[in-house]
């Protein structure tokens, strides 16, 4: 008896039915749009969340080597804000000229609150200060010669010297025995604001300067001096010009930014309009994730040049609607009816039967293009204090690499969209117009916010139409100066 | 039946080409696995539809040195046709009471007989009999496995299945040969 049994495995263990009419396009349709719809771009979302935390680690790393370097900068007698005010100023190696100095300026800026004790008090102190810059700069030529001073200090050129540290400046190129005071660390002093002597051969060059409250840092050895003379210029100039160009006038960054993008699609045809329209109607943009690096080189402070790498996800939605007839029972249904007109009478027939009921509904499939994107941006930019702002326009290659998902092709049949990757790379190219912001947390990186809207002309599917991706996107990220 | 690991792959990356390969491949198997179990044929498309969502949104979870991945699939049709079976108010519930319902034929008939003609007579097993027939002897569960497919003790499957035995020697012994070929003319 267990043959019965047998020949009932064998016959209906790995039975399988034939398609016999069995509409399976249509439950396809089903199930693609209920797993699209479930899970919209799995992969793509984990990618994207895998770059976002790299975005967080990467300012995370930002904000402690910022604070290590706000560490390291406590310990010693400048801050890193005013990083160019340190460059520009020399310090008194000597601690007691220090002291001295600031127990001068100390007083005088007690002194000089008022208008007219301009006289006696700070003319003491002139004197104690005049004393004190004499003493060092004779301590200071014995030592070693005005060249290797500035060798070793490295002051910053005279062009931005003069633009930025007008205010604080004593000029120093004076005639006669003054001269060598640009070598030594002088307090200027003065009080009404006034250009005019403080000793014979320096000179207040600024009116801005009201009252000694220009003091920076804890430390008085850090006040400006100004060491600017003709004679000095002239021999840097001749040191190295073109390296002073290269490495003080153009700066170099790496940014690494990632970004949320929402694309429009406008589809164009010539020769086929209304499946440009069906198409514009059926498909959507739809929110993907990009990364991006890229290197910016700013000229002068001012202009800027750019040029990236992107990996680039366009997502859009593909609706349509779907119709099917089903079978579908019903109980005590009015099959008909009967009008008897000779006995006046109407008589209705129930009865169970199948009904064919018209189905609709919408199915979505989630389709995307995937692209390298190379973008070259010429722009401008402004800094003001830590916020750097600017704007970029430029150029933009598109190289597609793959796409997928569903949509209309040029019949106007639901097909899958051709995926390039077995086949020729395409290049599309496109514009793109960005503003950006940004905020240094320390002179090595610097956290940067950045719309774009940018227009791409992607022809993927065969040039019966092109396709506009107008793409507005928010980028944010880090960036690190060279 | 040929499914290669890229579809399957492809299917974990969720790539639709692939997905859609996966299931013309699974397709007329799973069709006969969802129409063997179900009560209501109405409900075919359903079960399908839900079955393959099912199947898809969990690929990535598919261990292949546990199950291949055809038996995955049928075990997930399976679990979905019970489960809409419950949702079919089945007025005529049958209790078994040793007595033969529906056809009966020679065992060498079975040969001829179309697979829907013996799926149909399988049917007329009253269902908890059907269900553990099926599982056992044409899918090859074990009683452990079918006693948490059904919820049910593993005695009790073993009872079922005994039952579901005697019920189809009896149909098989009575060698009423005349039901048999009207039965076989519908076909």
């Amino acid at each position: 008896m267990e043959e019965l049994f047998d020949k009932y495995k064998n016959r209906l263990e790995n039975r399988e039915l034939p398609e016999d009419g069995f509409d399976k396009e249509f439950l396809w349709d089903a199930i693609a749009g209920e797993i699209q719809e479930k899970t919209p771009l799995v992969k793509k979302k984990g990618n994207s969340s895998i770059y976002l935390l790299g975005g967080i680690a990467l300012v995370l790393i930002g904000s402690l080597f910022m604070f290590e370097t706000y560490k390291l900068a406590d310990k010693g007698t400048y801050k890193l804000a005013d990083k160019n005010k340190y460059k520009e100023t020399y310090k008194l190696t000597n601690k007691e000229d220090s002291k001295k100095a600031s127990k001068a300026l100390g007083a005088k800026s007690r002194s000089a609150r008022s208008v007219d004790n301009k006289s006696k008090s700070s003319h003491k102190i002139e004197k104690e200060l005049v004393d004190i810059i004499e003493n060092k700069t004779i301590q200071f030529n014995k030592k070693r010669s005005s060249q290797s001073v500035i060798q070793k200090y490295k002051p910053v050129p005279f062009q931005n010297h003069e633009i930025k540290r007008e205010e604080n400046r004593i000029n120093t190129s004076t005639n006669g025995e003054s001269s060598d005071l640009r070598n030594s660390n002088v307090i200027p002093l003065h009080t009404n604001g006034e250009k005019e002597n403080l000793i014979e051969g320096i000179n207040v060059l600024n009116n801005s300067i009201e009252n000694d409250e220009f003091l920076i840092g804890k430390n008085i050895a850090s006040l400006d001096i100004g060491l600017l003379t003709n004679k000095f210029e002239e021999k840097m100039k001749l040191l190295d010009i073109s390296k002073y160009i290269l490495s003080k006038e153009t700066k170099l960054e790496l940014a690494y930014l990632s970004s949320i993008n929402l694309p429009y699609f406008q589809y164009k045809s010539n020769e086929n309009k209304e499946l440009a329209e069906r198409k514009n109607t059926t498909e959507s943009g739809y929110v993907s994730f990009n990364k991006a690096l890229s290197a910016k080189a700013i000229i002068d402070n001012k202009w800027t040049l750019g040029l990236g790498l992107e990996l680039n996800t366009i997502n859009s939605r593909f609706s349509y609607t779907s119709e099917r007839t089903v079978p579908e029972y019903k109980e005590n249904y009015l099959v008909g009816v009967v009008i008897d007109a000779n006995k006046d009478t109407v008589n209705l027939i129930y009865a169970d039967t199948l009904i064919d009921i018209k189905k609709t509904r919408i199915v979505r499939h989630y389709n995307s293009i995937k692209t390298y994107s190379i973008p070259l941006a010429f722009g401008f930019q402004k800094t003001k204090s830590r916020w750097t702002y600017g704007l970029n326009l430029g150029p933009v290659l598109h190289i597609n690499r793959s796409q997928s998902g569903r949509a209309l092709d040029e019949n106007s049949e639901i097909n899958y969209l051709e995926d390039h990757t077995s086949t020729i790379i395409k290049l599309t190219w496109g514009l793109r117009a960005s503003v950006y912001l940004g905020y240094d947390l320390n002179h090595k990186f610097k956290l940067q916010c950045k719309p774009n809207f940018g227009w791409h002309n992607a022809k993927f599917e065969g040039g019966a139409y092109s396709l506009d991706i107008y793409q507005s996107n928010v980028a944010l990220g880090l960036v690190y100066k060279l | 039946m040929n499914i290669s690991e890229s579809t399957i792959s492809g299917c974990i990356r969720n790539c639709p080409k692939a997905q859609r390969e996966l299931y013309e491949a699974l397709l007329p198997y799973l069709r006969a696995v969802a129409q063997r179990y179900l009560k209501d044929p109405s409900f075919n498309m359903d079960v399908l539809q839900e079955s393959f969502v099912k199947i898809f949104n969990n690929i990535k979870n598919h261990d292949s040195s546990k199950a291949p991945l055809k038996n995955w699939a049928a075990k997930i049709v399976i679990n979905c046709s019970l489960n809409y079976n419950k949702r079919v108010a089945i007025s005529n519930v049958e209790e078994f009471n040793g007595s033969i319902h529906g056809s009966s034929f020679e065992l060498d008939e079975i040969d001829d007989l179309p697979d829907e003609f013996l799926v149909d007579s399988l049917k007329e097993m009253p269902g908890k009999l059907y269900n553990v027939f099926n599982l056992n002897i044409i899918d090859g569960y074990t009683h452990k496995e079918i006693a948490q497919i059904l919820n049910i003790n593993e005695s009790n499957s073993r009872k079922l299945l005994s039952r579901a035995k005697e019920w189809l020697r009896a149909a098989y012994q009575k060698n009423e040969s005349d039901y048999t070929k009207i039965r076989i003319s519908k076909f």
